[in-house]
């Protein structure tokens, strides 16, 4: 079984990878701040959104009936997925409908959790990611590392190395190739400094505008022969029909715009009441994604340009619905701030998680929305800190889910055996008080046999204990207070 | 198919207790003036190396039409797209450009927020987009009149207006010029999108349709 104990570990060794990760996350949590730092609204804003999601969500069959409604009487058809295989049928459906054989794609996370790219290759649709990140991610063929920065753990090297494997640039450019950035290998790069020849950062913006430009030249082409674009959304607004994409790059609009057939996967869990709650989300969002006062593009598709599909995705959701005590998971608007600010995400990346949503929102969203063992894993890779509660822009307390999961999957048996009977037998040993007393060790015995055997030692291996003082509580207890009582 | 998963819904709503739809939350008042706080937002959304001014004041539309000409003097007519006009919209795909790259494009604008410098785009059909898309620079030309304080009150008023009945338009906001940090977080401009975004903001009330006819005049 995959084990996420194996793999941190792994990870953590990777000290290029913390370096990559720690500049990215603490440049976007800089740009944030920054924001914030102009906003005195901003702590109203997040309580105000976590209402209107908390709202919608406990009102769900009234939204979802006006937003079906209105997106029907604009022209759009809507059809439901209650998995994601489901999901992926309708979009091949479609697909068959119009002909298509090669779609072009939006950066969606609905898109990713549904693994629409494989059941298009399956149905011989090709399907073409066009956010830069996402682009990198589908030629070499892994997920995206974070929601909002897929390849945030990639050097502008390795990049360059991949394009020019897939034909796109010619060759690398002289800058990189220089230093032998060829046989550098992938997590052993340091970032942003100086091993490539490539120290000053204006240099570096110019090979990656390079990149950049040869990239855009070989999907311009794509989007030109594409018959079909797919997204997802980042709100759907129930009163007005209408789907709000959210982007910086413009290949959204391309591929909503271009192609005849526009198809969004959305999941039920953004909708929002009225065009009037994005005021406050996109107030929000791009704040905390990007550190950005507002995105460059954001789309308001009331209406199909000429032929649009919206497949409502559930796909787990609606069983969480049912969970009185999670359903506010089901408010995050994929922002990825959580994972910038996580110790653990800031060390181990979106890889380290094995899952298609990392960071503290995937710790928590996985184990409900897949059945897999190895999600039940992801609520204990946390330190607890609490900064992802105190990022979040919708206020969901992470910190607090992450713990009620453990209960849960402690509860369910879930609990090392060696741990469970530590804890048994402590607790017998406490309803015994002169078992106990007589029994109790002294602080040097602890010490001496702490570390030597079974999950013991495995502990003792990174931790200390702390010290222990030469006189216990009790024999204290006994010679100051008991006599003055007396 | 759907009501009967709108019905599952409906059941488990009502386990849960209902959250109140909350009170608005006020943005501190955009203090001063707005064309002023306009001009040093969409200034700062220039992409590197990009120094020209990024807002020009006009007086009138003629003196519009004469800034755009000039701005426009060196790219040949099959380079400029133009935002449809609604005679153009309603001959549909046919009015509009074979979907490709070009230098320039021209555009109105329905709004200008000026707390974050963006520029409210309707986007009526397919071909309307391209101006502000398949394009290296994009000028849009609007009056005083456009202005609104921030997206909040743009998004309120909108809201309104649907809820009124009226059919509004598909529409795009666009915030500066299209840009990605995808590779290191290196600002790398443009992405997919135009390079450049300039607007021409017109004192007195501006008619599209004169506009275009007076650039026309202009380049000849």
């Amino acid at each position: 079984m995959w084990r996420f104990e194996r793999v941190s570990r792994e990870k953590v060794a990777d000290v290029g990878l913390a370096e990559k990760l720690h500049a990215a996350t603490t440049l976007s949590l800089d740009k944030m701040a920054e924001q914030v730092a102009d906003m005195p609204h901003w702590q109203a804003l997040r309580e105000r959104a976590r209402q209107i999601k908390l709202h919608t969500l406990t009102h769900l069959d009234r939204y979802l009936r006006q937003f079906i409604e209105a997106a029907e009487s604009n022209g759009a058809a809507v059809s439901w997925a209650k998995t994601g295989e489901a999901a992926c049928r309708q979009v091949v459906e479609v697909a068959r409908r119009h002909g298509v054989t090669r779609a072009v794609k939006g950066k969606s996370m609905t898109g990713e959790e549904i693994e629409l790219n494989l059941e298009l290759e399956r149905a011989r649709i090709e399907p073409v990611e066009t956010d830069f990140g996402e682009m990198i991610c589908q030629l070499a063929g892994e997920l995206p590392s974070h929601v909002t920065a897929p390849i945030i753990q990639w050097s502008i090297e390795e990049v360059a190395r991949l394009l020019k494997e897939q034909g796109i640039i010619g060759d690398i450019p002289d800058e990189l190739s220089d230093a032998g950035a060829g046989e550098a290998s992938r997590s052993g790069e340091s970032f942003g400094r100086g091993t490539s020849g490539l120290g000053d950062p204006s240099r570096r913006v110019a090979v990656a505008a390079r990149l950049i430009a040869a990239a855009r030249r070989a999907l311009r082409e794509r989007f030109m022969t594409a018959g079909m674009g797919i997204t997802g959304a980042n709100f759907a607004v129930a009163r007005s029909g209408t789907l709000v994409l959210v982007e910086n790059e413009a290949n959204i609009r391309l591929s909503t715009t271009l192609p005849k057939v526009h198809v969004a996967v959305v999941g039920i869990d953004k909708l929002i009441p009225t065009l009037a709650d994005l005021g406050t989300f996109l107030s929000l969002l791009p704040v905390a994604a990007t550190g950005q006062r507002q995105s460059a593009y954001v789309s308001l598709i009331h209406r199909p340009f000429e032929h649009l599909h919206i497949i409502l995705l559930d796909n787990g959701r609606t069983q969480l619905l049912a969970d009185k005590e999670h359903y506010d998971l089901l408010s995050c608007i994929r922002c990825g701030a959580c994972m910038n600010v996580c110790p653990v995400y800031r060390h181990v990346s979106g890889h380290g998680y094995n899952a298609v949503y990392p960071g503290p929102i995937g710790a928590v969203l996985m184990p409900h929305l897949r059945s897999e063992a190895g999600f039940r894993q992801l609520p204990f890779a946390s330190s607890l800190c609490g900064a992802c509660s105190e990022v979040c822009p919708v206020r969901i307390p992470l910190a607090q889910r992450l713990l009620e999961w453990r209960e849960r999957i402690v509860r369910e048996g879930g609990r090392p055996w060696a741990e469970a009977g530590a804890f048994r037998s402590w607790a017998w040993l406490m309803r015994h008080p002169g078992v106990y007393r007589s029994a109790r060790p002294r602080s040097d015995w602890i010490e001496a046999v702490a570390g030597l055997i079974g999950p013991g030692r495995r502990w003792r291996a990174t931790r200390d204990l702390p010290v222990c003082a030469d006189e216990t509580f009790g024999d204290w207890w006994k010679k100051n207070r008991a006599i003055r009582e007396d | 198919m759907l009501s009967e998963k709108i019905e599952d819904i409906s059941r488990i709503v009502r386990t849960l207790s209902p959250v109140a739809y909350p009170e608005p939350v006020s943005p501190p008042a955009v203090e001063g003036d707005l064309v002023t706080l306009f001009e040093e937002r969409l200034g700062a959304l220039r992409g590197p190396g990009d120094d020209a001014p990024a807002l020009v004041r006009v007086a009138d539309v003629d003196d519009a039409a004469r800034c755009v000409a000039e701005m426009c003097k060196d790219v040949p007519p099959g380079e400029i797209v133009w935002e449809p006009d609604s005679a153009e919209l309603s001959n549909g795909e046919s009015a509009g450009h074979a979907p490709q790259d070009r230098a320039m494009g021209i555009t109105g604008a329905a709004a200008l927020i000026a707390q974050t410098g963006s520029v409210i785009l309707d986007v009526p059909n397919r071909p309307a987009g391209r101006a502000s898309l398949l394009v290296d620079r994009h000028i849009a030309v609007a009056g005083l009149d456009r202005i609104v304080p921030d997206l909040p009150a743009f998004y309120q008023r909108l809201s309104e207006r649907v809820d009124a009945g009226e059919r509004v338009h598909n529409q795009v906001c666009v915030t500066g010029c299209s840009r990605t940090a995808d590779i290191e977080k290196l600002l790398v401009v443009p992405a997919h999108g135009p390079r450049q975004v300039r607007v021409v903001l017109c004192n007195a009330s501006f008619d599209w349709a004169a506009f275009r006819l007076s650039v026309l005049a202009y380049r000849d």
